[in-house]
Protein backbone atom coordinates (compact mmCIF):
# COMPACT_ATOMS: atom_id res chain seq x y z
CA UNK A 1 0.00 0.00 0.00
CA UNK A 2 1.20 3.49 -0.63
CA UNK A 3 -0.06 6.89 0.33
CA UNK A 4 -2.95 6.39 -2.04
CA UNK A 5 -4.49 3.99 0.42
CA UNK A 6 -8.16 3.26 0.66
CA UNK A 7 -9.05 6.13 2.92
CA UNK A 8 -7.42 8.78 0.81
CA UNK A 9 -8.56 7.33 -2.47
CA UNK A 10 -11.94 8.84 -1.90
CA UNK A 11 -10.53 12.34 -1.96
CA UNK A 12 -10.90 13.78 -5.38
CA UNK A 13 -8.19 15.85 -6.91
CA UNK A 14 -9.05 19.50 -6.77
CA UNK A 15 -10.06 21.09 -10.00
CA UNK A 16 -7.77 23.71 -11.42
CA UNK A 17 -4.82 24.22 -13.70
CA UNK A 18 -2.38 22.29 -11.59
CA UNK A 19 -4.82 20.29 -9.56
CA UNK A 20 -4.01 22.06 -6.32
CA UNK A 21 -4.89 25.10 -4.32
CA UNK A 22 -8.62 24.91 -4.79
CA UNK A 23 -11.18 23.13 -2.70
CA UNK A 24 -11.42 19.43 -3.45
CA UNK A 25 -14.57 17.48 -2.73
CA UNK A 26 -13.70 15.69 0.50
CA UNK A 27 -14.46 12.08 1.02
CA UNK A 28 -17.71 11.60 2.89
CA UNK A 29 -16.29 9.04 5.28
CA UNK A 30 -13.38 11.28 6.08
CA UNK A 31 -15.76 14.11 6.82
CA UNK A 32 -17.99 11.96 9.00
CA UNK A 33 -15.07 10.52 10.94
CA UNK A 34 -13.62 13.95 11.61
CA UNK A 35 -16.97 15.32 12.73
CA UNK A 36 -17.29 12.51 15.22
CA UNK A 37 -13.83 13.10 16.63
CA UNK A 38 -14.14 16.84 16.79
CA UNK A 39 -11.88 19.72 15.91
CA UNK A 40 -8.75 18.15 17.36
CA UNK A 41 -8.81 15.66 14.52
CA UNK A 42 -7.63 18.43 12.21
CA UNK A 43 -4.35 18.79 14.06
CA UNK A 44 -1.62 16.75 12.39
CA UNK A 45 -0.38 13.69 14.21
CA UNK A 46 3.19 12.51 13.80
CA UNK A 47 4.57 9.87 16.11
CA UNK A 48 7.74 7.98 15.40
CA UNK A 49 8.45 4.53 16.75
CA UNK A 50 12.04 3.46 16.62
CA UNK A 51 13.11 -0.10 16.18
CA UNK A 52 14.67 -1.83 19.16
CA UNK A 53 18.10 -1.86 17.60
CA UNK A 54 18.00 1.81 16.81
CA UNK A 55 16.63 2.70 20.21
CA UNK A 56 19.44 0.79 21.87
CA UNK A 57 21.98 2.69 19.84
CA UNK A 58 20.39 6.07 20.36
CA UNK A 59 21.17 8.54 23.08
CA UNK A 60 18.61 8.60 25.85
CA UNK A 61 20.59 11.05 27.96
CA UNK A 62 22.11 14.26 26.72
CA UNK A 63 24.87 15.12 24.32
CA UNK A 64 28.15 16.46 25.66
CA UNK A 65 31.46 17.23 24.05
CA UNK A 66 34.69 15.91 25.49
CA UNK A 67 37.47 18.43 25.75
CA UNK A 68 40.78 18.74 27.52
CA UNK A 69 41.41 21.36 30.17
CA UNK A 70 44.66 23.31 30.14
CA UNK A 71 46.87 23.72 33.19
CA UNK A 72 45.27 27.10 33.84
CA UNK A 73 41.89 25.32 34.21
CA UNK A 74 40.54 26.68 30.93
CA UNK A 75 38.67 24.15 28.80
CA UNK A 76 39.50 23.87 25.13
CA UNK A 77 35.90 24.49 24.22
CA UNK A 78 32.65 25.71 25.74
CA UNK A 79 30.93 29.06 26.07
CA UNK A 80 31.85 31.00 29.21
CA UNK A 81 28.76 32.04 31.10
CA UNK A 82 26.62 29.44 29.37
CA UNK A 83 28.20 25.99 29.41
CA UNK A 84 29.23 23.76 32.28
CA UNK A 85 32.27 21.59 32.86
CA UNK A 86 31.65 18.11 34.18
CA UNK A 87 33.93 15.44 35.56
CA UNK A 88 33.41 12.20 33.73
CA UNK A 89 32.76 9.40 36.15
CA UNK A 90 33.13 6.67 33.59
CA UNK A 91 35.84 5.65 31.22
CA UNK A 92 33.42 6.09 28.35
CA UNK A 93 34.54 8.52 25.77
CA UNK A 94 31.05 8.79 24.43
CA UNK A 95 29.39 12.09 23.74
CA UNK A 96 26.11 10.65 24.97
CA UNK A 97 25.88 10.77 28.71
CA UNK A 98 23.24 9.63 31.15
CA UNK A 99 22.42 10.83 34.65
CA UNK A 100 25.06 9.63 37.08
CA UNK A 101 27.81 9.48 34.51
CA UNK A 102 28.91 13.01 35.18
CA UNK A 103 29.57 15.25 38.14
CA UNK A 104 28.56 18.65 36.92
CA UNK A 105 30.20 21.80 38.20
CA UNK A 106 27.82 23.90 40.19
CA UNK A 107 28.72 26.99 38.20
CA UNK A 108 29.05 27.91 34.58
CA UNK A 109 32.41 28.19 32.94
CA UNK A 110 33.38 31.56 34.37
CA UNK A 111 32.23 34.33 32.09
CA UNK A 112 35.13 36.51 33.19
CA UNK A 113 38.03 34.06 33.31
CA UNK A 114 36.83 31.29 30.98
CA UNK A 115 37.78 28.69 33.58
CA UNK A 116 35.88 25.64 34.72
CA UNK A 117 34.15 26.01 38.07
CA UNK A 118 36.13 23.24 39.72
CA UNK A 119 39.78 22.56 39.18
CA UNK A 120 39.99 20.23 36.20
CA UNK A 121 43.45 21.32 35.10
CA UNK A 122 45.00 18.66 32.91
CA UNK A 123 41.83 16.58 32.84
CA UNK A 124 39.48 15.55 30.10
CA UNK A 125 36.03 16.93 30.86
CA UNK A 126 32.61 16.93 29.31
CA UNK A 127 31.17 20.28 28.31
CA UNK A 128 27.42 20.58 28.62
CA UNK A 129 25.03 23.31 27.70
CA UNK A 130 22.85 24.71 30.45
CA UNK A 131 19.85 23.08 28.73
CA UNK A 132 21.58 19.70 28.90
CA UNK A 133 22.37 20.21 32.57
CA UNK A 134 18.75 21.04 33.28
CA UNK A 135 17.67 17.99 31.33
CA UNK A 136 20.09 15.72 33.18
CA UNK A 137 18.94 16.98 36.54
CA UNK A 138 15.34 16.40 35.52
CA UNK A 139 16.15 12.83 34.50
CA UNK A 140 17.64 11.97 37.85
CA UNK B 1 9.23 28.92 0.32
CA UNK B 2 8.45 25.82 -1.68
CA UNK B 3 8.00 22.41 -0.15
CA UNK B 4 8.66 19.17 -1.93
CA UNK B 5 8.92 15.48 -1.24
CA UNK B 6 12.29 13.85 -0.82
CA UNK B 7 13.21 10.59 -2.47
CA UNK B 8 12.91 8.93 0.94
CA UNK B 9 9.22 9.73 1.07
CA UNK B 10 8.58 7.78 -2.10
CA UNK B 11 9.74 4.55 -0.52
CA UNK B 12 7.32 4.67 2.38
CA UNK B 13 5.16 1.67 3.14
CA UNK B 14 1.69 2.68 4.24
CA UNK B 15 -0.71 0.64 6.31
CA UNK B 16 -4.16 1.89 7.11
CA UNK B 17 -4.94 1.13 10.75
CA UNK B 18 -8.29 2.32 12.08
CA UNK B 19 -8.14 6.12 12.20
CA UNK B 20 -4.44 6.43 11.54
CA UNK B 21 -1.74 5.24 9.18
CA UNK B 22 1.26 3.21 10.19
CA UNK B 23 4.03 4.30 7.87
CA UNK B 24 7.30 2.42 7.61
CA UNK B 25 10.32 4.36 6.40
CA UNK B 26 12.81 1.76 5.14
CA UNK B 27 15.77 4.11 4.90
CA UNK B 28 15.66 5.00 8.58
CA UNK B 29 13.99 1.80 9.81
CA UNK B 30 11.49 3.99 11.60
CA UNK B 31 7.77 3.50 11.84
CA UNK B 32 5.60 6.58 12.00
CA UNK B 33 2.01 7.09 13.00
CA UNK B 34 0.23 9.69 10.89
CA UNK B 35 -3.35 10.86 10.87
CA UNK B 36 -5.30 12.08 7.86
CA UNK B 37 -3.95 15.61 8.12
CA UNK B 38 -0.33 14.54 8.00
CA UNK B 39 -1.03 12.04 5.24
CA UNK B 40 -2.74 14.71 3.19
CA UNK B 41 0.18 17.09 3.55
CA UNK B 42 2.39 14.43 1.99
CA UNK B 43 -0.20 13.50 -0.60
CA UNK B 44 -0.50 17.09 -1.69
CA UNK B 45 3.19 17.22 -2.43
CA UNK B 46 3.02 14.11 -4.62
CA UNK B 47 1.91 16.44 -7.37
CA UNK B 48 5.11 18.44 -7.12
CA UNK B 49 6.54 21.31 -5.19
CA UNK B 50 4.13 23.78 -3.67
CA UNK B 51 4.29 26.73 -1.35
CA UNK B 52 3.66 26.09 2.33
CA UNK B 53 0.54 28.21 2.13
CA UNK B 54 -0.65 26.23 -0.86
CA UNK B 55 -0.11 22.96 0.96
CA UNK B 56 -2.01 24.23 3.98
CA UNK B 57 -4.91 25.45 1.88
CA UNK B 58 -5.06 22.19 -0.07
CA UNK B 59 -4.97 20.13 3.10
CA UNK B 60 -7.75 22.14 4.69
CA UNK B 61 -9.84 21.74 1.57
CA UNK B 62 -9.16 18.01 1.40
CA UNK B 63 -10.15 17.65 5.05
CA UNK B 64 -13.32 19.56 4.35
CA UNK B 65 -12.61 22.25 6.91
CA UNK B 66 -12.63 25.97 6.48
CA UNK B 67 -9.59 28.05 5.70
CA UNK B 68 -7.63 28.62 8.87
CA UNK B 69 -9.13 25.70 10.79
CA UNK B 70 -5.81 23.93 10.51
CA UNK B 71 -3.89 26.07 12.96
CA UNK B 72 -0.78 27.70 11.54
CA UNK B 73 1.27 26.44 14.49
CA UNK B 74 0.06 22.89 14.01
CA UNK B 75 0.81 23.02 10.31
CA UNK B 76 4.25 24.49 10.93
CA UNK B 77 4.95 21.76 13.46
CA UNK B 78 3.99 19.07 10.98
CA UNK B 79 6.12 20.56 8.23
CA UNK B 80 9.08 20.91 10.57
CA UNK B 81 8.74 17.36 11.84
CA UNK B 82 8.33 15.89 8.36
CA UNK B 83 11.42 17.81 7.36
CA UNK B 84 13.32 16.38 10.33
CA UNK B 85 12.26 12.91 9.28
CA UNK B 86 13.66 13.56 5.84
CA UNK B 87 10.31 13.16 4.12
CA UNK B 88 9.95 16.68 2.79
CA UNK B 89 12.39 19.41 1.99
CA UNK B 90 12.33 23.11 1.50
CA UNK B 91 13.33 24.34 -1.91
CA UNK B 92 14.34 27.86 -2.69
CA UNK B 93 12.12 29.54 -5.18
CA UNK B 94 14.06 30.23 -8.32
CA UNK B 95 13.47 33.46 -10.09
CA UNK B 96 13.23 33.18 -13.84
CA UNK B 97 15.63 35.53 -15.61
Amino acid sequence: MNINGDKLNGIKKPEGDDGRGKAPAADLNLRRRRLVRGVTAVAPLILTLRSGALAAASCTGVKAINVSVASNNKPASGIPGQDYCATQNTSLNSTCVAPGQLTIDTNYISASTGKCGSNHAGQQVAILSSASVTSLLALR
Amino acid sequence: MLLGLTSASRGLVWQDWDDVYLVYQPLSAETHVFNDTTALILKCLEHGQLSAEGVKNWTEAALGVGQGELAADDFAFAVGRLEELGLIERADETIAV
